[in-house]
Formats: structure tokens, C-alpha cells, sequence
């Protein structure tokens, strides 16, 4: 599903280049669950969008699907988004002008679903989310851990094959946390939708199946939950 | 998808109530100007396309001494009788197959001419827009007019016919069903009565001739009538000429066997109907034309505030987009694709133009009576009966916000979607140039090269008004009526003894005088045609206030010698003479009586013509009486009245006049009225620019205010953490400005050469003129600079008030 081969990203900065990912080697199969874990400025995020197809990286290579991204025309990576991909972003980015209900509906126009499809649909994530009373206000209404719930529900509507979700629960109560991590794992199951999450939390790790160590840009640790003595990937 | 991005639209702009509010004013004033401008254009592209198949219409042309004229071929133009004046009118319909039909028609009184009146039983009325043709019905198969009464075909058969406008027939006889009824009319020295078969419909305003009764004569007493024809359609004119000229030799031999005609006869050509409004202005043309420079000029400036109004949201958008820029990516994570993102950014500014619309068209509703007043034309705006004016302004609309959209949606779509979270585009931080910097700075080059052509224009005009012409015009009244020597002998022993009254003299007054007449020096060959010719008493000169020994010796012993010949210095330096009293000169050298006049003095030039031409060579001819002039050149009276007692002299001239000519209107005119009358063109397309101009000055200075507005917003921030390391108010401010400064200083560069080639385009019409003042262009600049400074000052300082810890916080 997705496989990236010396992967690196670099930023210029006057005329040194900083690194923020190096070589990083990641196989990813359909139907897993892995957790990116690391410290701050660990390069976490910026791989996240590497995955979902937001940044492009400096060197190496990334096959989503067997597709080579670097050779993906816009419009496919415009496709991919309306159906394969749901990401949920750290800062939430939910649409300031857009009501709660828009917000969820907004991947749905793009993906051209009918307006009675969109409302059903909505209205279910909505429930799912404890959100019903909410669906009229706009972001700024809503405080910092409904936002994130929108933001979760609003990489889910779409029911992607891959969800990249940026510390999705770093705002919300343990509760409601597990039972985001729960409905993720459910969809896993279930569904065998593939899912990328970063995490600070080790509790919340735990829903994974496999766990991925990341410090300035290196992959430290790649190890499968149930099998803690993993074979260390190094450098 | 469309509901969305119109939600999404209106959202943004309600939130954002100042950009709302700025690009609102700016839509709504430049489509305002815009369609103005777009209304004035048709209405000027519209002359004469009434006619049907106006485009098979020409007239003829004759070239004579390198200026082109109209085409009755008079011998002398008093000799010519009605079969001349007839013959090329019918020879061109008949013998040359592709032409339809022909006419010839004058619309009187001309110029300087005495006024003509419609009598009818014991009621007299002025009037002006007499049409006289010899070619009868033909011209209703040239032109096209509606008849209301009577029909086509029997309509002005008969010489002594009429045709009334809709309008004359209510002014004359209060209603419109007048065929078969009789009228009189009166030119100076001739009556005729006329019988009404048919009225037609007014001549719409734009018309390049407009007439209120035309008349079926046998002969044209003006000189200068045009030869009008129609083709059979789709026929190539430009084959016609030669033709039509080998036609003209023929009913006028002269043309080929007398040898000085030849030499100064040219070509022959034809001109389309609908070329002639826009072209240059012919001799006896009855209506002033239109310059199609300023057509340009004001299509030009309606342009230029379009681009303003573009720029001024194109730069708020994108400093506005940084606000959104996190929209923008989460809409491309979710798949929006390029072209959405554009469409939505184009649909938010469509929407803005759309909800101005409403106002721009209340805002027409006023404004179009009021630019049709000071313009001077017909201009309709009734969207109600023009459907296709309606979908021509929401088309317009559109397109303004298309255009003005176009450039946030593309560079907003084009970003990459990780560099829209990080804010990595800002593009406002003044420290690396973008093309943003380049539409501020065209918006500095608008604002400076159109305010100091505005201010040159306006310098011009007051010029043209001020300007010392060489005599007195102050309480100076013309009284064009008088057109006999008995009426001026009895005006003029009434009002002798008037205090109110200081001079009164036979002659006309300062005016267009188009014609011009040829002269030679006594021993040159060379023939000059420049020559203006004044026949006047010396009452004349003492009304004008211009004084010479010959004209005080006239004076001293009224009545007595001989008429005496002055002429001013341009006729002396054109003479070549070195002493030009005693020698003499000879006018019209060419014509069947040349006259050979001894000069008895030369005065100063006077600028009796439009300052736009040198002063004429000019001949004056004093006349001690009135008596002693020829009929035909008693045609006016110059009236000297009291300044300080004006009203009292104009009642005395009225009283005096109902005494003299009770059965003609009082018809005084100010000579400083028929002085400004001269640049009204000018003084029209001067107004009207210079409020358009002003309107795009203003604009452009709302967009900088609100552009230095974002930009502030923006480093709310920065100058809040600079405040906190212990910058002074002024160090902001001034760090804030330095962009501008630099911006403006460009500008300044580009602008004045601009500005000062293209006021000497319009001033090089102007024979006289003023001298571009180099201090204009500071002027203008430093008024750009002021602008800016005041604008970004004011939020820079208003920003640095606050204290760090508020400005911090707003991030
Ligand atoms: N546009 C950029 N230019 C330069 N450096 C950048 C840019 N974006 C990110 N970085 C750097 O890349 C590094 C990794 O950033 P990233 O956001 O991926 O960290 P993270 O692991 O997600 O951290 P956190 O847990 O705090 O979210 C950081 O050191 C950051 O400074
Ligand atoms: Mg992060």
C-alpha cells in the first residue's frame, strides 16, 4: 500500500539544508494500523503529509498503491483525495466560514455525491460523533476538542482506504480519545481500512498493531506490538 | 457545488466587512463609469445608423485646394440657377446604374447668417433647422424618416412643399394633422409660402443633420449644400468616384476648360454616411462632430478605472488570502482541484459585482441626465425597453469580477498545499518584490500620470477662457438679426443718445468663421486662402474697443469719404510686405471679380477665431456708413453696453429693438457667451474627464488605503514584538513606508514622460497654448506620495499605539 525508499526532506535555510526526514525506508501493508511516535520536531508531521500526498519530498522515492507518486498528475492526486485518503491535521483546519455541517459535507461535493447521499451521510457522522447539537456552528464556536472531533469525523466521511490522522485525539478527553481510537480500530477490522496515526500518548499507541520511532528524521524503531523484542531497523 | 461556493462567497464577504466594503465602492463606481462611458460610445457609434441600410448612404466630396467641400457645382455660388443646382443630383441617379437615388440638401441658417422664421397667420417664429433640397422626394428615398401623416411617395413633390417634424407641426399649429395646411417662410428679402405634405417623426439626436421643416425649393440660396446618395446594396463604393467625378466635368464644363479651376480642383471622393460624425468637420457641416481622439480617451480612462478597480482587489485579495490560506490547503487535502479552487475565488468576486449591480443601476438612473446635460447629447438608459442592455451590464459584471478575480484564483490555486499551512507565501513582509509590487506601482503610475494631465487640461481651459484677445468682450452683445442697413440705421439713432449705451457698429462678431477667402500680394503669383474678410462701420472697432488713426480720421467726420481698408500684422507678415500702407492686395484673384484693395493701415492681430488656429490674415474693410455695404454683408450689430450697468443697457437695446422690428424676436447674444461657445466642446469632454479622472484618482487612493490597511494588519505581530525590543512609534511608521517610498519614486519616473507626451498630444490642437510646467509632475507625484505616506501612516501609527502584548495576541 504504501512503500517509500530513501525518503528524504530537506529544507533550505540560507545555504545550509536542514533535514527533517533522512532515508527513510517504510512499508506499509493494506489493513495495518501503525503509530509514528517521536519527539517534537521529530519530523512527524511532515511525513504525514508526505504520506497523504500534501508535500512533496526532496529525494527518495513513494509508491502509493503501487503508483509511483512522483509520476502522479495532479488530477490523479486530486482523485485520490476525494476517495482514498482522509487525513486528520494536527491544527485541526476545519473551514472558518463553514458551519460544522459544511465542513463535513465540503469532501462530499468535491467527491460528487448527491445532495440527499451527502445529507445521510452527514447526519450518520454527526450521530456517531455526538455532534447533532453542534452541526450549526461555526469553528470558532466550538471549543478546541470539538473541533478536533469535527476534523476526525471529516477525514472519516468520506470512508477512504488510508487515514492519516496527526495526533487526532491530542486534544480530547481520555474518554472520548478511546472512543475515537476505538472507532478507528473498528474500521480497521471491519472495513481493513489502513491507518497512519501520530501519537505522543503510549495508552493510545497501544490500539496499534505496529510502532514507528522517529527521531530528527531517522527511523530509530520499527516493531510489531505483539512481538516487543522487533529486529531494530538502525542506521 | 455552485450553492456551496456561493455560500462560501457571501460568508466571506459579510465577515469581512472594510474588503467587502472597499471592492464594493470600487465595482460599484467603476461600472458606474463604465457603462457610462460604454453608453456614451454606442450613443456616438449610433449617428446615423437609423436609416435603413445606412450603409449604402454616402455623400460626395470634392477636393478643392487641398480642403475638401461640398459639391454644388456653381459657377459663383449667387448665380447658379435651379437647373445647375439640380443637374448632378439627377445625372448621378440616372446614369450611373449601382446609384439608387440622389438629393442635396442645406440646413439653415448657417453660421452667421440672419436668422429665417416660420409665419404662420399672425404668429412668427424663429427658426434655425430649415432643410432645403431641390431634389424633392428623393430625399425620403435617401434617408429614411417615419411619416406620421402623409405618405412617402407624395411628400415634398412639388417645389413650395413642406415636410414638418412632429414637433414643428405642434409648435405651429398645436397639433399634428396639418397636411394641406400653409405656411410662410421668411429669410431676409424673400418670402414663400409652403404647403405641409407630410410630418414625420423628430430627428433623433443623433443624426449628423437635424431639421425641423424641410423644404422642396427650386434653388438652394446657400452655398455648400452636400450631394448625398443612396446605392443599390452591397455595391462598392470606392469604384464610384471616378465615375461621379467624370459626371461633374460633364454638367459643369468649367471644372475641365477653365484652366484656374483645374489648377486648384483636386479629386473627387465619397464618404460613408456613418464615417461622417466621427470624421473631420466639413465646411457647412451643420453639427459640430465628434473628435474621435476623445472617443479613445474616454474609452481609455473607462479602461484605466477598470484596471484600477481590478488591481485595488486583486492586491486585497491575495493580502486577504493569507487570512485563508489554511482554507485553501484543507480544501486541497480534500480534493478540490485547481480549477474548483479558482472557480471559487472567481465566483466570490462575480458575486461582489453582482450585488453592486442594483446600485450601479439606480445610480445611472441619476446620473445619465446629468452627463447628458453636460455633454450635451441624447444618451438613453432604459433598461426596461433594452433587454440587451440589461444582459450587457450583468455580462460586464461578470466579467469585471472575472477579470478581477482571475489573479488571486490562479496564484491561490497554484500554491502547494504544505506551504498554505505553513504560511510560507506571505508576500506582504515587504522584504522580497512581487508582482503585487508591480500593480501597486502601475496604480502610482495612474494615479500620477492622471492627475497631472488633469491639472494640465484644467490649465488649458482656463487658458482658452482668459486668454487676451486683442479686444474688449465685457458687456460686448451681437445682434445677429439685424440684416438690413435701414433696421441697423434706426437701431442705431435710437439707441445714440443712450448713456447706458457706448458704441454701436455695424459688423459681426468674433465667432468659428469657417469660410475663408483666397488673396494674393500685387506683385506676387502666389495665392494665399487663409484670408478671413470683415465688412464693418467704424462704430465697429469703437464697440471692440480697438482704435486706429484711419478708423478716429472716419470717425471725426461720420458719414463721409470713402470705405477704407485695414488689415491686421498676420496679413502683412503673409504679404511679405515691409511697409504694407499704400500697397495693395487683391482678394479672390481667382474668381470672376478679383478686387484690388489699397491698404490704408494695419492693427494689431486680434484673435477674432478658436485659439486652436494662428490668427487669420484679415482684411477690414470700414465702411463709413452702413448704407455703403452691400446687403449681403450687413448681417450683424456689435452693442458696447455699460458694464456696470448692464441689465439697464440690454433693456434699453430690447425696448429700442420692439421699436425697430416688432415682428422679429430680441435674439441678443453676449459675446463672451459665444466666446466660451467656442471651446464648449473642449470645456465638455474637459468636465467629463476630468470628474471621470478624479473618480479614478479617488479609487486608486481607497485601494492603496486599504491595501496599507492589510499590510499593517499583518505585521500586527512584528511590530508588536518590536515594540517590545524598544522601537519608537516613528521607526515603525517609517519602516512600514519605505516600500511605498520607493514604489512612488518609480512611478514618478514612468508617469511624467507619459503624462507630458500625452498632453502634448491634446495641446498641439491649440494654435495657442500654455507651457508645460515642469512643476506639474512634482506636483502630482508629491500628491501620489502624500497619499500613500497619510494612508499607511495612519494604520502604521494606529497599530504601533497598541501594546505589545494585545498586538502579540492577535496572531
Ligand atoms: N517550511 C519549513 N521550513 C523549514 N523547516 C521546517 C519547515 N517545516 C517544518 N520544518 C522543520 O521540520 C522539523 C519537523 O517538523 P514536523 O512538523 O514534522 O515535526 P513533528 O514531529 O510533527 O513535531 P510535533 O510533535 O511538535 O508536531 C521541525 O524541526 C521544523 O522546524
Ligand atoms: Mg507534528
Amino acid at each position: 500500500m504504501i512503500h517509500t525508499r530513501n525518503l528524504t526532506k530537506a529544507y533550505r535555510n540560507g545555504f545550509s539544508r536542514t533535514f527533517v526526514l533522512r532515508q527513510v525506508d517504510l512499508d506499509i501493508d493494506e489493513g495495518e494500523f501503525v503509530t509514528i511516535q517521536g519527539p517534537s520536531g521529530a519530523g512527524k508531521t511532515t511525513l504525514l503529509h508526505i504520506l497523504g500526498l500534501l508535500d512533496a519530498p526532496t529525494d527518495g522515492s513513494y509508491e502509493f498503491m503501487g503508483e509511483p507518486v512522483y509520476e502522479m498528475s495532479e488530477n490523479r492526486r486530486t482523485e485520490i483525495h476525494r476517495s482514498q485518503i482522509g487525513f486528520v491535521f494536527q491544527a485541526y483546519h476545519l473551514i472558518d466560514d463553514l458551519t460544522v455541517y459544511e465542513n463535513l459535507e465540503t469532501p462530499l461535493i468535491y467527491k460528487g455525491l448527491s445532495g440527499p447521499e451527502r445529507e445521510s451521510k452527514v447526519a450518520d457522522m454527526l450521530d456517531r460523533f455526538s455532534l447533532v447539537a453542534k452541526q450549526d456552528l461555526f469553528p470558532n464556536q466550538l471549543s478546541g476538542g470539538q473541533q478536533q472531533l469535527v476534523g476526525v469525523a471529516r477525514a472519516l466521511i468520506i470512508e477512504p482506504t488510508v487515514i492519516l490522522a496527526d495526533e487526532p485525539t491530542g486534544n480530547l478527553q481520555s474518554q472520548q480519545s478511546e472512543e475515537i481510537m476505538e472507532t478507528m480500530t473498528r474500521l480497521n477490522e471491519t472495513d481493513d481500512v489502513t491507518i497512519v496515526q501520530v501519537t505522543h500518548s503510549e495508552k493510545l499507541a497501544r490500539y496499534g498493531e505496529r510502532i514507528v520511532e522517529l527521531d530528527d528524521g531517522w527511523v530509530e524503531d520499527d516493531y510489531q506490538i505483539d512481538q516487543p523484542e522487533a529486529v531494530k531497523t538502525g542506521h | 457545488m455552485l450553492r456551496n461556493y456561493l455560500k462560501t462567497a457571501f460568508r466571506t464577504l459579510r465577515r469581512r466587512t472594510s474588503y467587502t466594503l472597499i471592492n464594493g465602492v470600487g465595482f460599484t463606481v467603476g461600472l458606474i463609469c463604465c457603462i457610462l462611458v460604454l453608453l456614451f460610445l454606442r450613443y456616438e457609434w449610433r449617428y446615423d445608423r437609423f436609416h435603413e441600410n445606412e450603409e449604402d448612404v454616402h455623400r460626395v466630396l470634392r477636393d478643392k485646394r487641398g480642403n475638401w467641400w461640398s459639391t454644388i457645382p456653381f459657377p459663383r455660388y449667387e448665380e447658379a440657377t435651379a437647373a445647375e443646382q439640380r443637374r448632378l443630383p439627377r445625372a448621378l441617379a440616372e446614369q450611373i446604374p449601382e446609384i439608387q437615388a440622389a438629393t442635396n440638401f442645406f440646413v439653415g441658417p448657417h453660421g452667421e447668417e440672419s436668422p429665417a422664421y416660420v409665419v404662420r397667420g399672425d404668429q412668427r417664429f424663429t427658426e434655425n433647422q430649415l432643410l432645403y433640397t431641390t431634389t424633392g422626394g428623393s430625399f425620403f428615398e435617401v434617408f429614411t424618416f417615419d411619416f406620421l401623416r402623409g405618405r412617402r411617395a407624395e411628400a415634398l413633390r412639388q417645389p413650395g412643399t413642406a415636410v414638418l417634424t412632429k414637433s414643428a407641426a405642434e409648435q405651429y399649429f398645436g397639433a399634428t394633422d396639418v397636411v394641406g395646411e400653409v405656411l410662410t417662410i421668411e429669410r431676409p428679402g424673400r418670402e414663400r409660402e409652403v404647403e405641409v405634405t407630410g410630418v414625420i417623426e423628430d430627428v433623433p439626436p443623433y443624426s449628423h443633420f437635424e431639421f425641423e421643416v424641410a423644404l422642396h425649393v427650386n434653388r438652394i440660396q446657400n452655398w455648400g449644400a452636400f450631394t448625398y446618395f443612396r446605392t443599390q446594396p452591397e455595391t462598392q463604393v470606392d469604384g464610384l468616384a471616378p465615375r461621379i467625378e467624370s459626371l461633374m466635368n460633364e454638367v459643369r464644363p468649367a471644372r475641365v476648360e477653365d484652366p484656374g479651376l483645374r489648377a486648384v480642383l483636386g479629386g473627387v471622393r465619397t464618404q460613408a454616411l456613418t464615417d461622417i460624425h466621427l470624421g473631420p468637420r466639413m465646411l457647412y457641416d451643420p453639427k459640430p462632430h465628434r473628435d474621435p481622439r476623445y472617443l479613445w480617451a474616454f474609452g481609455a480612462i473607462g479602461v484605466l478605472i477598470l484596471l484600477i478597480v481590478g488591481i485595488n482587489y486583486t492586491n486585497l485579495a491575495v493580502a486577504l488570502s493569507t487570512e485563508r490560506r489554511h482554507e485553501i490547503g484543507v480544501r486541497k487535502a480534500m480534493g478540490s482541484t485547481r480549477g474548483q479552487l479558482s472557480l471559487q475565488f472567481l465566483t466570490e468576486a462575480m458575486v461582489l459585482t453582482l450585488v453592486c449591480l442594483p446600485v450601479v443601476v439606480v445610480a445611472l438612473e441619476g446620473l445619465v441626465p446629468v452627463f447628458n446635460r453636460v455633454m450635451d447629447t441624447h444618451v438613453q438608459f432604459d433598461l426596461l425597453r433594452s433587454p440587451r442592455l440589461l444582459a450587457g451590464m450583468v455580462g460586464l459584471a461578470l466579467l469585471v469580477g472575472g477579470v478581477a478575480g482571475s489573479y488571486p484564483a490562479l496564484i491561490l490555486s497554484r500554491k502547494g498545499t504544505v506551504s498554505l499551512f505553513e504560511g510560507s507565501f506571505d508576500q506582504d513582509g515587504g522584504r522580497r518584490w512581487s508582482p503585487r509590487h508591480a500593480l501597486i506601482g502601475v496604480q502610482f503610475v495612474l494615479l500620477i500620470s492622471l492627475g497631472s494631465i488633469t491639472w494640465l487640461v484644467n490649465s488649458q481651459l482656463h487658458y482658452l477662457q482668459t486668454k487676451d484677445l486683442g479686444f474688449r468682450t465685457q458687456g460686448l452683445v451681437e445682434l445677429a438679426a439685424v440684416d438690413s442697413a435701414d433696421t441697423y440705421r434706426r437701431l442705431k439713432t435710437r439707441l445714440r443718445d443712450d448713456p447706458a449705451v457706448q458704441a454701436v457698429g455695424a459688423g459681426i462678431g468674433p465667432g468659428p468663421g469657417r469660410f475663408e477667402v483666397t488673396y494674393r500680394a500685387e506683385n506676387s503669383e502666389r495665392v494665399y486662402s487663409n484670408g478671413d474678410v470683415l465688412n464693418v462701420t467704424p462704430g465697429w472697432f469703437e464697440a471692440l474697443g480697438i482704435t486706429h488713426p484711419v478708423v478716429e480720421k472716419m470717425q471725426a467726420a461720420p458719414g463721409e469719404g470713402t470705405a477704407r481698408m485695414l488689415v491686421n500684422r498676420a496679413a502683412v507678415e503673409a504679404l511679405d510686405y515691409e511697409t504694407a500702407v499704400g500697397r495693395s492686395v487683391v482678394l479672390e484673384p481667382e474668381g470672376a471679380a478679383p478686387l484690388r484693395r489699397t491698404i490704408d493701415g494695419v492693427v494689431d492681430d486680434f484673435h477674432f477665431r478658436p485659439l486652436y488656429q494662428r490668427v487669420q490674415p484679415t482684411f477690414l474693410r470700414v465702411h463709413p456708413q452702413v448704407e455703403d455695404m452691400s446687403t449681403l454683408n450687413v448681417r450683424a450689430a456689435l452693442i458696447s453696453l455699460d458694464p456696470q450697468n448692464l441689465e439697464e443697457g440690454l433693456n434699453r437695446v430690447r425696448a429700442a429693438w420692439a421699436d425697430v422690428r416688432p415682428d422679429t424676436p430680441f435674439p441678443p447674444q453676449f459675446v463672451d457667451d459665444q466666446l466660451a461657445r467656442l471651446y464648449e466642446e473642449e470645456q465638455r469632454i474637459g468636465q467629463m474627464g476630468m470628474g471621470l479622472t478624479v473618480i479614478a484618482l479617488l479609487l486608486a487612493a481607497l485601494g492603496l488605503v486599504g491595501l496599507s490597511a492589510y499590510v499593517v494588519q499583518r505585521r500586527t505581530t512584528e511590530i508588536g514584538v518590536r515594540k517590545a525590543l524598544g522601537a519608537s512609534i516613528s521607526d515603525i511608521v517609517l519602516r512600514l513606508n519605505r516600500e511605498f517610498l520607493i514604489l512612488v519614486g518609480l512611478a514618478f519616473v514612468v508617469a511624467s514622460p507619459l503624462a507630458y507626451w500625452i498632453a502634448q498630444q491634446w495641446l498641439a490642437s491649440f494654435a495657442y497654448r500654455i507651457d508645460v510646467p515642469p512643476l506639474v509632475f512634482v506636483g502630482a507625484g508629491a500628491g501620489a506620495l502624500v497619499v500613500s505616506l497619510a494612508a499607511a501612516s495612519y494604520q502604521a501609527w494606529s497599530t504601533a499605539r497598541i501594546s505589545p502584548a494585545d498586538a502579540l495576541r492577535q496572531e
